[in-house]
């Protein structure tokens, strides 16, 4: 609290000595001025830091967590304890200076209801989100009556017990780090660099003019030896980045599994602890690259409700998943789809053909127009782009496959890059059948999902594979009267 | 007790079955107006920009103008055959929207997962007499239903009667 109001302090005072200091000579006078401004600042920066200290105050009260802040314009925010859905730690690099954490409750409902306690002691916060926790059980439990409890009993299943799921060495970190997908690293990288270079263009070309020409010339002579050199420095500094960010995203990453859900804990320099409840996981993926491939690892995405759009809250990834440690995932958390799939359907052929057309014959073509007005060379490049499209288009069609179970489905597809997604037909939202009117002279249909964390394509079934698909999954969110969070 | 007998696919309420509640013919109309206002701008801003400017080409307004044109053409069709296609159906348990000509879909929400739904009118909608009525979901901004070309009336009892039924669910 002190801090942040430094901080902010702070912020006020330079611009002020800037602006004051800038076109005078020091005298006595001025330097006494500046002194007296400063103090008065401080004075009034400590009082209202110590007022606002006072004034934070957070209690429990009728089963309600509530908190009280502000020094101008108090404010008072309460949220009923049997509506938490989960409490987060979280802890940057001045909390853990002085061994604190930012105490983060998410509850059942929109933004607003959000609540923040910035710095509390370790232990103590800890303490309070189990208390917390503690309480929100005694309620539920008191509320239930005996009927509904039959059914609980009957419909949950067995609440998993406190196991550690997957603890991650610094040397596991390093293998994920060095298998992540360094070109879209790169990329997001060099979008970085472009944005800060659009500020920074201005000034360095006023500078530069006559090396920019003198250094234009070199690239023309030295031609394909630099664009090598580039392309290696590119991928240099993409990996590079992907083990920076992976280690500090993924240090001592550490997920437990117990009767409230999920919960994670990594990172390097912030350190988060945070708790995925049950009821709010809509949809698991998992996700590989070549490389991960030959380790045996993947990674996992947990989508998790969002009332209003996609936040970097509502995604929690578990990296470098051995493939013990899924089966464990999928037991306590997806038990649906394990076991035997009830029915399970391929695109159709024309699906094949489409993906040809779109990924080889179409582009080839059009790389054979520019062979036609630059250079003959151009024409093998048109070749080779055929060949190997057309055999990745018909080996990503391959692998695309929906599974059906009598309460889940699983959609799998990508050759290169292997995706599945899992997901609950009961947490599902709303059907879509789509047809183009191609699709519909031969008889298909795309069946779209839409589920609280994204939609979900599946394409070019056949039209009656299509209905039965939407009828069997209208049928069981309608009979269902489960929550779907 | 809870029951949960397995189904045969053969059993299940079928969709491909639905009747279809066709929309008013005044949106037909009023799309028709809304695709002129689209169509004629671009042509026109083009055909002043031309006269005003001493050299520019008139080959190139001509190829603008047809690829416009074209496009424009496209939409007309799809207005016009798709019109006959747009219709709701309702049934105990959901509320299904049917639409388009050249991409075909066909959205259903269960009503135990509607969010909340409400009657809309535009200013050219009510110039029509007209209303749209939007359906919400947890689904995302994509998955939201809205049928257009209801009449205000229409479209104020279809609300009810969908609030009705969620806040029985909801109750139970």
């Amino acid at each position: 609290m002190l801090l942040n109001n430094l901080r902010k302090a702070i912020g006020v005072f330079i611009p002020l000595v800037y602006f004051l200091g800038r076109d005078l000579d020091f005298s006595i006078f001025y330097i006494m001025l500046i002194i007296g401004i400063f103090l008065l600042v401080l004075v009034l920066f400590l009082s209202y830091s110590f007022i606002e200290y006072r004034n934070f105050l957070f209690y429990i009260q009728d089963g309600q967590f509530v908190l009280q802040q502000g020094v101008l314009q108090r404010t008072r925010l309460s949220i009923p304890i049997e509506r938490i859905q989960s409490i987060h730690l979280k802890q940057n690099i001045f909390h853990r200076i002085f061994n604190i954490t930012a105490l983060e409750v998410d509850s059942a409902g929109s933004k607003s209801s959000e609540l923040e306690i910035k710095a509390l002691s370790k232990p103590y916060a800890r303490g309070l989100r189990d208390f917390l926790y503690e309480i929100k059980d005694e309620i539920l439990e008191a509320e239930k009556d005996p009927e509904a409890e039959e059914i609980e009993d009957v419909v949950k299943p067995e609440p998993p017990k406190a196991k550690t799921l997957l603890k991650l060495s610094p040397k596991e970190v390093f293998l994920i780090g060095i298998s992540e997908n360094h070109i879209k690293t790169g990329f997001v990288a060099l979008a970085v660099i472009f944005g800060y270079g659009q500020q920074l263009t201005q000034f360095v070309e006023d500078q530069v003019d006559e090396y920019v020409a003198e250094s234009t010339n070199l690239i023309m002579q030295s031609g394909i030896s630099l664009i090598v050199t580039l392309i290696i420095f590119f991928l240099l500094i993409s990996v590079l980045l992907s083990l920076i960010r992976t280690f500090l995203k993924f240090f001592n990453f550490e997920a437990t599994t117990d009767s409230r859900g999920l919960k994670i804990r990594s990172g390097l320099l912030s350190i988060k602890e945070y708790q995925v409840p049950q009821n709010k996981i809509q949809t698991i993926t998992w996700s590989s690259n070549p490389l991960r491939k030959l380790l045996g690892l993947r990674t996992i995405e947990i989508a998790q409700a969002s009332s209003i759009a996609m936040d970097k809250n509502s995604l929690v990834e578990i990296p470098g998943c051995k493939a013990e440690s899924i089966q464990t995932l999928y037991q306590d958390y997806f038990p649906e789809t394990l076991g035997e799939a009830s029915a399970s359907y391929k695109p159709d052929l024309f699906l094949r053909y489409r993906f040809i057309l779109f990924k080889a014959i179409i582009p080839s073509i059009i790389i054979a127009a520019f062979g036609f007005f630059l250079h003959p060379m151009i024409y093998a490049v048109a070749v080779i782009w055929l060949i190997l499209g057309a055999i990745v288009s018909v080996r990503y069609y391959q692998t695309f496959l929906l599974r059906i179970y009598p309460e889940g489905l699983k959609i799998s597809k990508g050759w290169i890059f292997p995706n599945t997604v899992d997901l609950k037909v009961f947490k599902v939202q709303n059907v879509e059948l789509t047809q183009s009117i191609f699709q519909e002279r031969r008889d298909l249909a795309t069946v779209v999902i839409h589920t609280a964390s994204g939609s979900f394509e599946i394409p070019f079934l056949k039209k009656y594979n299509a209905h039965t698909l939407a009828n069997f999954l209208l049928y069981k969110i309608e009979t269902s009267n489960k929550k779907w969070m | 007790m809870f029951e949960n007998d397995q189904i045969n696919d053969s059993e299940l309420p079928k969709i491909e079955e639905l009747s279809y509640t066709k929309i008013k013919k005044g949106y037909l109309w009023m799309s028709l107006l809304v695709w002129v206002l689209y169509a004629a701008p671009p042509i026109i801003i083009l055909a002043i920009i031309a006269n005003k400017a001493d050299n520019f080409p008139a080959e190139l307004q001509l190829y603008l103008n047809l690829g416009w044109s074209a496009l424009m053409l496209f939409v007309l069709v799809e207005t016009i055959l798709s019109f006959t296609r747009k219709g709701y159906a309702l049934r105990k348990h959901d509320i299904s929207y049917r639409k388009g000509w050249f991409f075909r879909s066909l959205l259903s929400i269960p009503f135990n997962r509607v969010q909340h739904c409400e009657v809309k009118q535009g200013p050219i909608e009510s110039l029509f007499g007209m209303a749209s009525l939007k359906v919400f979901t947890a689904g995302g901004s994509g998955s939201d239903m809205k049928i257009p070309g209801l009449s205000p009336d229409k479209a104020k009892s279809l609300r009810s009667h969908i609030t009705n039924i969620v806040a029985d669910i909801t109750e139970d």
